[in-house]
């Protein structure tokens, strides 16, 4: 992230090119092209979900006050609703205020309300909480919990009964540094999850110069180049409850960035998950498996790093999918103002193009500082939208450009289809005109109604908690469980054809910024009441297949097995 | 001369001759008056004070300019008149000669009327249609521009400046299928472009604005009083403009304290020229020089300016300004002060007082600007930049540019592309206005129209490395690789800086499977990526440090300062600015034998002449009067022909 001001990019469209595979225009059923009739209305505090993220504002401005926090979705407790973890930050400067600190689990009653469950929950605050991912490293059913800080980090295992463990020096998975993004992945196909933790810079609160202007008598938050980068960490899950740090021998080690948003995916179709880190202020970096645990970093040639003119941005947040439907994985990387956020379109042989003005989504963009983004299809038309969680790193920013705010509205894109989006924000409802200083996004469906609701975090605010209301589209909703794969699929691939059209989908644990998605894969299917076909990819590289799928269920599917059970949506 | 074919041709050749070699005449003419407008507005601005006469000069030297131009003129209609009997080429082309002269006197009814004449002779030739659709814009006549400019591109389909003087006339028109014909010629006319290796920068868009050429590199916007006078100049009214001028002259105390020949002033002002600002204190500092005479005020503060005694400074415009409160220099000058003193809120609050009280200050609306900018009030900045823009008299495209800037800041992608491409109209033949317009059109999602814009810089100068990159990076993200490549190699063969443009081109080159050469350009730009990010890391930390030091000092913690400015000196020890900022420290300290050390090694780097003056206080405080005094000499050295009221 930087202060600067405006810099033309050189930002392009394609000409009409149509790829080699089918490019779709889509008919809406919920509202016009340029607005939707569904409104996302922030129930967070009639739901429960009451946090307010402490993060230690100082005089002193470090750092770390204004990068987190980070939250997410995940089903604890397997009751088949997903339940909300939110990561507190703390303070480097004030003790008192470091001990108030708390991470924060909410259990969902079955309903899309909440309760607090935390002090049972065994999950405490240690250092300045970051950002979590989730999953299930030994294979044991109950999702585990992998908490970042600046300071050790700290791996919660699932005990069962609503309990966690602190298993960190047992698991061997705490580095001292500052990490923020983290994604579970099974990245050699062992059968069990391996760790990525993406690590920042070394801002600990132990070095921290002045930033500022002395004329002006206004001290502001540093810029990240003024640290030392940190490489990013890789651990093997041993299978025996312990990890090995692998950093040194797959190169990652060597690769120093000030690493924030990961999510893991198999950008080349090569059935190998691949990692994207989005640097901040630094190329971002596209490691790519090139053997057993060596990876190679291939995002300038990939053309993922930087954006057109050459040079990198604010890299925060990041998402992949497949947003134009053409088979291909896609990015979205959120940046500074004035950078446009980065939408990377995928165009195969391991290829991507910077895709943004085409998109739409480029100079709406511009006056916002990104962090979370999440490709949903948040009015089940069956195709993919986007949306952003925004807020400026500055918590003075007027002060460089009058009109500038540290509370940034979120925006909501809407696919048009053709590979084009429209900013919908203004008719997406009361969740969407609130101004905070926005920083975790994550989506899933908290009620079981078949669309997605969001789950937003605000530095040193109140999380929102925005209830999908209004859209009247089919869907589906896919749980995986793994047998010979991870017990929660993660890096599986789901293809879900109907009407002649396919979606495609990736499980991922760890993606936005900070956090994680509900894991449960969701498809709208517009009017369309059933699908012809379910492809499940899983990563022991078994495909098992379901066809004729009615639509309005949450199916669950077993590895070898098919379908394990079914659960209409209640509307 | 006898009567034979070769006795005619010869006398042919010689009326042509003159005819065509007569705009030479003319224009040297034409240059004179208008050189002399731009010493008229450098005088006006009275940065010593004597600059009276020399207004007068002026005005006297554009009036004989004027005439001599007219005489050519008429003189050259005469030879015109002569020319009914020769060859139609030579007609047609003495025919043009004359219009273009009409035209950059202000006659456009003459210069229209000409044309005429001249289509009569010749209707097929384009450069007839193009200074006819030239002049209907002049005058606000988008139809007939557009019609003008379509016969012209009819009748030369080869020459892109053709296509582009239609593009743009059709999207003034909102013509919207002849927009597109246009762009598409424009797009095509890129190969060509792309293979010209010899053209050199031209002026193919040349607009009927003669006072533009004089003020190239900077905005022309005159003092209230004289702003009439450049309203008639912008209309052409030339005659009528020098009349303005005399008028404004007469009543300008600049002027009139000259004729009333106070001598204790112009004794002063010759001593600040000369940088001799001790003797020109004390010749105004003299009991009665400046009690009747608000211009002697304004000089007087304006010597204490230069000699960094702001205070005083202040005081004496302040004076100024009450003895003549329209007197705009004044005005403007204290503005200046508080800006060299730091006090940005009072220079902001003197020019709002000044266009309170004289409303036609444009001079005032543009510093506000500069000022509200610096202090990063951008929207301020930027309606105060629009309101100098609609009221100067020449260089209007610096100030729309300086608008558009402001809009991208503000991520107003529109009222960006409205700003360049106003700044296009202004000065067309400026590439850099047409590269910033197809940025901003690139934002806003027009790649086609970016296109036009690139190509219309080339046409201008096929050697803009810029303008190239620009359209290989469109051509990469249309998917099309090929021409791509060629662009972005004609690309970095031009530019110095070519990160993005070997960025681009390695792109590029992968996708059409040359790996190998791929991976060399690649390896470049991670080469220069380190380099740059080194480097930036380096500018971060020495700017982080360099405002601890100065938040120290504030803090008058001097040691504290002094350590920390030590520390960049150690990473950065060229920078004469860090060494006066510790030297500063140290002295603060009580150090003064160190400071002033700091000192003399800051002047030795090429710092500010301020810092003379900081060192003629030390030496005296240190009790060294000699050096004191060497410094101070120094210091006025440094000044000599140079005021830093300029």
């Amino acid at each position: 992230m930087n202060i600067s001001g405006c810099r033309f990019v050189a930002a392009f469209i394609a000409l009409g090119i149509i790829g080699g595979r089918a490019v779709y225009s889509q008919k809406h059923a919920d509202g016009t092209a340029s607005s939707t009739n569904v409104r996302f209305t922030d129930i967070g505090g009639t739901a429960g979900v009451n946090f307010r993220q402490i993060n230690g504002a100082s005089p002193e401005k470090h750092l770390a006050e204004t990068i987190g926090s980070g939250g997410l979705f995940f089903d604890y407790d397997n009751d088949g609703w997903i339940d909300i973890l939110l990561v507190d930050g703390g303070s480097l400067a004030d003790p008192a205020i470091a001990r108030q600190a708390r991470h924060r689990l909410f259990r969902n009653r079955g309903n899309g309300t909440f309760d607090d469950v935390t002090s049972s929950s065994g999950i405490r605050h240690l250092g300045y909480g970051m950002g979590a991912c989730a999953g299930d490293y030994d294979n044991d059913g109950r999702v585990d919990l992998y908490i970042t800080n600046v300071g050790p980090n700290t791996l919660y295992r699932n005990a069962g009964g609503g309990a966690f463990t602190d298993v960190t020096r047992t698991a061997r998975v705490g580095s001292p540094l500052w990490s923020t993004g983290c994604a579970f992945a099974d990245l050699d196909k062992d059968g069990d999850l391996d760790l990525f933790v993406a690590n920042y810079v070394s801002a600990d609160g132990k070095h921290n110069p002045y930033c500022g202007n002395a004329r002006l008598n206004i001290r502001f938050y540093c810029h990240p180049l003024i640290f030392e980068p940190r490489p990013s960490v890789l651990y093997r899950n041993e299978g025996n409850g312990t990890f090995s740090d692998v950093s040194e021998q797959s190169g990652i080690g060597a690769i120093r960035g000030n690493g924030l948003g990961v999510v893991i995916a198999d950008y080349d179709d090569d059935s190998w998950p691949d990692i994207f880190v989005a640097n901040d202020s630094v190329p971002n970096v596209l490691l790519h498996r090139t053997g057993p645990w060596r990876y190679e970093d291939l995002a300038l040639r990939a053309g993922v790093a930087v954006a057109i003119d050459g040079m990198a941005r604010a890299g925060m947040g990041i998402d992949a999918a497949d947003y134009d439907g053409d088979g291909r994985l896609d990015l979205v990387v959120t940046n500074l103002d004035f950078e446009m956020f980065s939408l990377f379109r995928g165009l195969g042989g391991r290829l991507f193009t910077y895709a943004t003005p085409e998109s739409g989504i480029g100079s709406t963009t511009l006056p916002f500082v990104g962090f979370g983004a999440v490709f949903f299809d948040f009015d089940n038309d069956t195709v993919l939208d986007v949306a952003f969680a925004n807020g400026h790193m500055l918590d003075n920013p007027a002060q460089f450009r009058a009109g500038a705010s540290h509370a940034q509205r979120k925006l909501l894109f809407r696919n048009l289809g053709a590979r084009r989006f429209t900013d919908v924000t203004s008719s997406a409802g009361p969740g969407f005109a609130l101004e905070k200083v926005g920083r975790g996004l994550a989506a899933g469906d908290i009620d079981n109604d078949g669309d997605l609701d969001l789950l937003v975090t605000n530095n040193g605010q109140t999380a929102d908690l925005l209830r999908n209301d209004g859209t009247s589209g089919h869907a589906l909703v896919v749980r995986l469980i793994g047998t010979q794969s991870n017990r929660d699929g993660i890096g599986a691939r789901l293809r879900l054809t109907a009407a002649g059209r396919t979606q495609m989908r990736e499980v991922k644990a760890g993606s936005s910024y900070l956090g994680q998605n509900d894991l449960r894969q969701h498809f709208g299917l517009g009017e369309l009441t059933r699908a012809e076909r379910l492809e499940v990819k899983w990563p022991s590289g078994r495909v098992d297949v379901v066809e004729d799928l009615p639509a309005d269920q949450i199916v669950s599917i077993r590895e070898g097995s098919g379908i394990a059970d079914r659960r209409p949506f209640g509307k | 001369m006898a009567e034979t074919v070769l006795g005619r041709a010869v006398a042919v050749a010689c009326v042509t001759a003159a005819v065509l070699s007569m705009p030479a005449v003319a224009a040297a003419q034409q240059q004179t008056f208008f050189q002399s407008v731009a010493e008229l507005a450098d005088a006006a601005e009275g940065i010593y004070g004597d600059e009276g006469s020399h207004i007068g000069q002026a005005l006297d030297t554009m009036s004989r300019a004027l005439d001599g131009w007219d005489r050519e003129i008429a003189t050259l209609e005469a030879r015109v008149a002569a020319t009914q009997t020769m060859s139609a080429r030579t007609r047609i082309e003495s025919g043009l000669t004359l219009a273009r002269m009409y035209a950059d006197r202000g006659r456009l009814d003459d210069a229209m009327r000409h044309l005429d004449q001249v289509e009569s002779l010749e209707p097929k030739d384009a450069a007839v249609h193009v200074m006819r659709g030239l002049l209907r814009d002049a005058r606000g006549e988008a139809a007939g521009a557009l019609e003008a400019f379509r016969q012209a591109r009819a009748e030369a389909p080869d020459d892109p400046a053709t296509a582009y003087f239609l593009w743009r006339s059709s999207e003034a028109s909102g013509n919207a299928e002849g927009s597109r014909g246009a762009r598409a010629a424009l797009a095509a006319a890129y190969g060509p472009l792309l293979r010209d290796t010899r053209r050199t920068r031209g002026a193919p868009f040349r607009r009927i604005a003669p006072l533009e050429e004089a003020a190239r590199s900077t905005p022309l916007v005159p003092l209230a009083a004289y702003h009439p006078g450049f309203e008639r100049l912008a209309r052409g009214e030339l005659r009528e403009a020098i009349e303005e001028f005399r008028r404004a002259a007469a009543s300008d105390p600049l002027v009139k304290g000259a004729s009333a020949q106070l001598s204790v002033v112009p004794r002063a002002t010759e001593a600040l020229r000369q940088g001799r600002l001790a003797d020109a204190r004390s010749f105004l500092e003299q009991p009665g020089a400046t009690d009747d005479s608000s211009e002697a005020r304004r000089v007087l503060g304006l010597v204490y300016w230069a000699d960094s005694d702001f205070d005083k400074s202040i005081e004496q415009l302040e004076t100024a300004m009450r003895m003549n409160p329209g007197d705009e220099r004044s005005r403007l000058a204290l503005s200046r002060v508080f800006s060299s003193a730091g006090r940005d809120a009072d220079a902001q609050r003197a020019l709002q007082d000044t266009l309170r009280v004289i409303p036609a200050s444009e001079r005032a609306h543009w510093w506000l600007a500069t000022s509200y900018e610096h202090v990063n009030r951008f929207v301020d900045a930027r309606h105060e930049f629009e309101q100098a823009a609609s009221k100067a008299a020449a260089g209007r495209s610096h100030l729309l540019g300086a608008v558009g800037r402001l809009a991208s800041a503000a991520a107003d992608v529109a009222g960006a592309t409205d700003a360049f491409s106003r700044a296009v109209d202004e000065d067309p033949d400026n590439p850099a206005w047409h590269r910033l317009l197809a940025g901003a059109l690139l934002f806003q999602d027009r790649p086609d129209d970016a296109l036009a814009e690139f190509v219309a810089a080339l046409i201008i100068d096929p050697r803009d490395g810029d303008a190239h990159l620009g359209i290989g990076q469109i051509f990469l993200n249309a998917g099309r690789d090929a021409e791509a490549v060629d662009a972005l190699r004609r690309a970095i063969e031009l530019k110095t800086d070519t990160l993005d443009a070997e960025y681009a081109l390695a792109t590029a080159l992968t996708r059409l499977g040359d790996s190998r050469e791929a991976a060399r350009y690649f390896e470049r730009v991670e080469q220069v990526q380190r380099q740059r990010l080194a480097d930036r890391r380096r500018t971060l930390s020495l700017d982080a440090l360099r405002e601890e030091a100065a938040l120290r000092a504030r803090e008058g913690d001097h040691s504290g300062a002094s350590a920390l400015w030590q520390q960049v000196i150690g990473l950065d020890p060229q920078r004469a600015s860090d060494h006066v900022g510790l030297a500063g420290a140290l002295a603060n300290a009580g150090r003064l034998d160190a400071a002033i050390e700091e000192y003399e090694r800051a002047a030795r780097l090429g710092a500010d002449p301020v810092v003379y003056r900081r060192l003629a206080d030390l030496y005296a405080r240190a009790g060294r009067a000699p050096d004191a005094a060497r410094a101070r000499l120094r210091y006025e050295a440094a000044l000599g022909g140079g005021s830093p009221t300029r």
